[in-house]
């Protein structure tokens, strides 16, 4: 190697040295410092676990918005006293749910993670698979690449003030509506009920499910799988993938779209946007069947009577008064003082 | 894969360069043919057959046209002189033969692909003049990634080997990757074989200015397109999906905003292929030159998308201008016309078929043809009335070579252009009237200070930035049209200057840039042709 390739792989090294001592130094400054609506962090609903009392959350639910939209942990909490709270993104893939989990594991310990599994066929191709995990990949470690846009809204204080992350969620990550749009006609499901096929697994999905399970396992934590229901994504070619593999992993798998009598979802009422998603009427069939099967399956403790978890039974009840049509919204009362108080 | 995705930037870019920089010197070209095709497999599947039958017709045909070529040579020296003529002439319709076969193919599976639907939808709607109603019996197919682009090197290629200019390959791979290197198979520029296939096929040293002046070219593109053209596609779209609801400023914005994006958006693109190219020590042609600055429409399309217009200059104007039939009509015209209108009126016509070309080649629809055809008048209004004008500026004593005058023509083909744009980005032409009619009503300033604008989609941050970045292209054009070579004036700078401007423009698009929570997902509009 002569003397003026030496010279280049220096200067490569040392712009690539700048480079990335920039780049962290700029994403501490551009990570928001709070955690509620209003601070720029990436949905806040579904990091409120941050403002829940240390190791305090002990069932996780990951997933899409079919998941945030599909399991009211406040209904669980009600019905079975377990504390469980939803961290799901809309259009989340794998590594998007992976590096969720890791968030979680800086201020939670939750024995059993619900993973939804609508998200391993998000993505029309395989290019956009891998793009879409490439992306949160990139926020995880670039954090600068996913707040960027803040250089709108930022102070000096808010660039290098210390983390404050108290915001809580008050229906623990569900997104709540109760808008009806029905959906007509026949499901997915019921369309392909005959099918034997199975629409496997994309692989890359696959690879990345694997990896999480470990992540699961390593931490002491148990894994089942779930698939809320959807009357347009959904079919049984994907449903027979997933009992494959489950069974292979010998982990639980339920599919909320087999679910028959009181849990049945009925698409004229349960829906907010015509058979996509649930409104809270559907989220409450789903929660009651995963509560009780969460209860009847892993050795929860009721922690309804528990000092610690006062404010669950508090917001219970502003979830009561939401049902029933009293307040229009959650979130008004959070942002008018019901953050975090621990 | 888009130019700005991870994947294209980390498989495609990084991945050919590493392995292209690994493998010995004579199989270099392998590995930029291995990663096009990947590259269009990636994006196009089971279409990868359509790029790979028109790389096999041209290169048979090629060939053909050589092997006629050299028996004509070896039988040339053996004939009598009254029969080479006549040989000649038989040679040369054999070639003939060849070139328009190859060409009809290629074209033929263009026009298949991407104009069947329209030219059934004339079909139809001319038989239901005639009180005959059918349903258009075409449907829209998928269309094979850089179809209208390659098709056109394709028959630049055949054209050149049967014109003489140049002898056709013996390689198919040289012929493949010509068509299909990654770089320009998306949106250009439009290829010719003398200039790019020899610098694809022979092996490169690793060039570490080659790799760090193509990066700083990547660089600056992925400026103009993630921080100017994606963040005026929000104010653009938001416009023109609803343009009913809007009126005057805020229409005349969009439609000078949408300029804006397809400059940046179209030009970077170049910048970024033309840099990937670079890395690789190929040096593709420029598709750009300050193009608003022109003080003509036909100065404009010699600086916008000039490879374009170079090719429809030589495939199609020389081809019909110097055609039997027209030359007949030259003829004509000067028998019976004035020396102005006997060269004007097969002028008009050959260029009449280049902008008709020109348009349609952006797209099916109408709306593309009188795109094209708005250019054309343009021209022909100026041609006719440039006697006039003369005059009445010879009188009005108008120093015709004052910067004022070049200023005002430089503004008059600015606004001839935006009309042009808007009816380019409008749905159809009924759309481009309502929005141009829009433009002139209600129009007030008052919008700018009532929040009106600024509450498009983009706040006054954004405008901003898209004011910055505007100044930004401006200052650089500007520049570069003085003749400063920019790109290695920064690149001879000290280190600390060099990299402080690299680090700002690195920066400014990873900050700056608009992609991520708030900003929709905007995809190459050149890529669509």
């Amino acid at each position: 190697m002569n003397k003026e390739s030496k010279h280049n792989i220096v200067k490569i090294v040392a712009f690539g040295l700048i480079f990335a001592m920039f780049i962290n130094v700029l994403g501490v400054a551009f990570i928001p410092k709070r955690s509620d609506p209003g601070s720029g962090i990436t949905n806040s609903n579904a990091r409120g676990f941050y403002g829940e009392p240390r190791n305090s959350i002990e069932v996780l639910i990951l997933g899409d918005s079919n998941a945030y939209s599909a399991c009211s942990p406040m209904y669980i909490w009600n019905k079975y006293g377990i504390p469980t709270y939803v961290a799901a993104e809309g259009f989340q893939n794998v590594t998007g749910a992976s590096n969720l989990l890791d968030e979680v594991l800086t201020c939670q310990k939750p024995k059993l993670v619900v993973f939804d599994v609508n998200m391993l066929w998000t993505g029309k191709t395989t290019l956009k698979k891998v793009e879409n995990n490439l992306k949160n990949l990139a926020y995880k470690y670039l954090p600068l690449a996913q707040y960027h846009n803040r250089w709108k809204s930022m102070s000096i204080s808010d660039m290098f003030g210390a983390r404050d992350y108290t915001y809580r969620s008050a229906s623990r990550g569900q997104y709540l509506s109760m808008e009806v749009k029905p959906f007509m006609g026949e499901t997915r499901m019921a369309q392909t009920i005959n099918t034997k096929e199975t629409d496997n697994i994309p692989e890359i999905s696959q690879v990345l499910l694997d990896k999480l399970i470990d992540k699961c396992r390593d931490n002491g934590i148990k894994i089942m799988f779930m698939e809320t229901p959807t009357a347009k994504s959904w079919n049984y070619a994907r449903h027979n993938a997933m009992i494959k593999y489950a069974k292979a992993k010998n982990i639980d798998f339920v599919d909320m779209n087999t679910l028959k009598g009181d849990y049945a979802i009925d698409w004229s009422t349960d829906t907010r946007d015509g058979g996509r998603h649930l409104n809270c009427k559907g989220a409450e069939k789903v929660s009651a069947y995963l509560g009780k099967y969460i209860s009847e399956n892993y050795s929860f403790k009721d922690k309804r009577h528990s000092e610690k978890y006062a404010d669950w039974n508090n917001d219970y009840l502003d979830y009561v008064k939401y049902m029933s049509g009293e307040t229009v919204s959650l979130e008004a009362q959070q942002s008018e003082g019901t953050v975090s108080n621990n | 894969m888009s130019y700005t995705s991870i994947s294209y930037l980390v498989f495609i870019l990084l991945g050919s360069f590493i392995v292209y920089n690994i493998v010995p010197l004579k199989h270099r070209w392998k590995v930029l043919l291995t990663f096009s095709y990947l590259f269009y497999f990636i994006n196009s599947g089971k279409y990868t057959l359509f790029i790979l039958f028109g790389s096999l017709t041209i290169y048979v045909g090629g060939l053909l046209i050589n092997k006629i070529d050299d028996g004509y040579n070896m039988a040339r020296k053996a004939l009598p002189k009254e029969n080479k003529k006549e040989y000649k002439a038989l040679i040369g319709w054999q070639k003939k033969c060849i070139c328009v076969c190859v060409v009809l193919v290629n074209v033929g599976i263009l026009v298949f692909l991407k104009y069947s639907v329209f030219f059934g939808q004339v079909f139809t709607d001319i038989l239901s003049l005639l009180h005959i109603n059918i349903e258009n019996p075409m449907y829209q197919r998928m269309m094979p990634l850089g179809i209208s682009f390659y098709t056109l090197s394709a028959v630049s290629y055949i054209v050149d080997v049967y014109r003489g200019k140049y002898r056709a390959s013996d390689s198919f791979g040289k012929v493949a990757l010509f068509l299909a290197f990654f770089p320009h198979i998306v949106e250009g520029p439009i290829a010719r074989f003398d200039l790019v296939a020899d610098q694809m096929y022979e092996g490169h040293k690793f060039d570490y200015k080659n790799m760090t002046m193509g990066l700083q070219l990547i660089l600056w593109g992925f400026f103009k397109k993630i921080v100017i053209a994606d963040r005026a596609n929000m104010y653009v779209n938001q416009i023109f999906n609803n343009y009913a609801d809007y009126t005057g400023l805020p229409v005349v914005m969009g439609m000078l905003l949408y300029t804006l994006q397809l400059y940046a958006e179209f030009s970077g693109c170049m910048d970024i292929v033309r840099g990937s190219a670079q890395m690789f020590g190929i040096g593709l042609s420029e598709n750009f030159n300050q193009p608003f600055i022109s003080k003509t429409v036909s100065e404009f399309w010699r600086r916008w998308h000039m490879t374009l217009g170079a090719w429809f200059k030589d495939y199609v104007f020389y081809s019909v201008s110097l055609s039997k039939s027209f030359v007949k009509l030259s003829k004509k015209t000067r028998e019976h016309m004035n020396s102005f209108f006997a060269t004007f009126v097969p002028m008009s016509i050959a260029m009449f078929i280049v902008w008709f070309g020109t348009g349609i080649w952006h797209g099916a629809s109408w709306k593309y043809v009188m795109y094209g055809l708005y250019y054309w008048a343009i021209m022909i209004i100026g041609l006719l009335t440039e006697p006039l004008f003369k005059r009445l500026y010879g009188k009005m004593h108008v120093d015709r070579q004052g910067k004022v005058y070049r200023l005002l023509q430089v503004v008059r083909t600015f606004l001839f252009v935006n009309v042009g744009m808007l009816m380019f980005r409008a749905d159809d032409l009924a759309v481009f009237g309502h929005m141009f009619v829009s433009m002139f009503k209600g129009f007030s300033l008052d919008d700018i200070a009532d929040g009106t604008l600024l509450g498009i989609k983009l706040d006054i941050a954004d405008f901003a930035v898209l004011a910055a970045g505007t100044l930004i292209l401006l200052i650089v054009g500007l520049y570069k049209e003085k003749g400063h070579q920019i790109r290695e004036e920064i690149a001879s700078r000290n280190i600390v200057l060099r990299w402080a401007v690299y680090y700002v423009l690195l920066f400014s698009v990873i900050i700056l840039g608009a992609y991520g929570k708030g900003y929709e997902v905007a995809g190459f509009i050149y890529a669509q042709f």
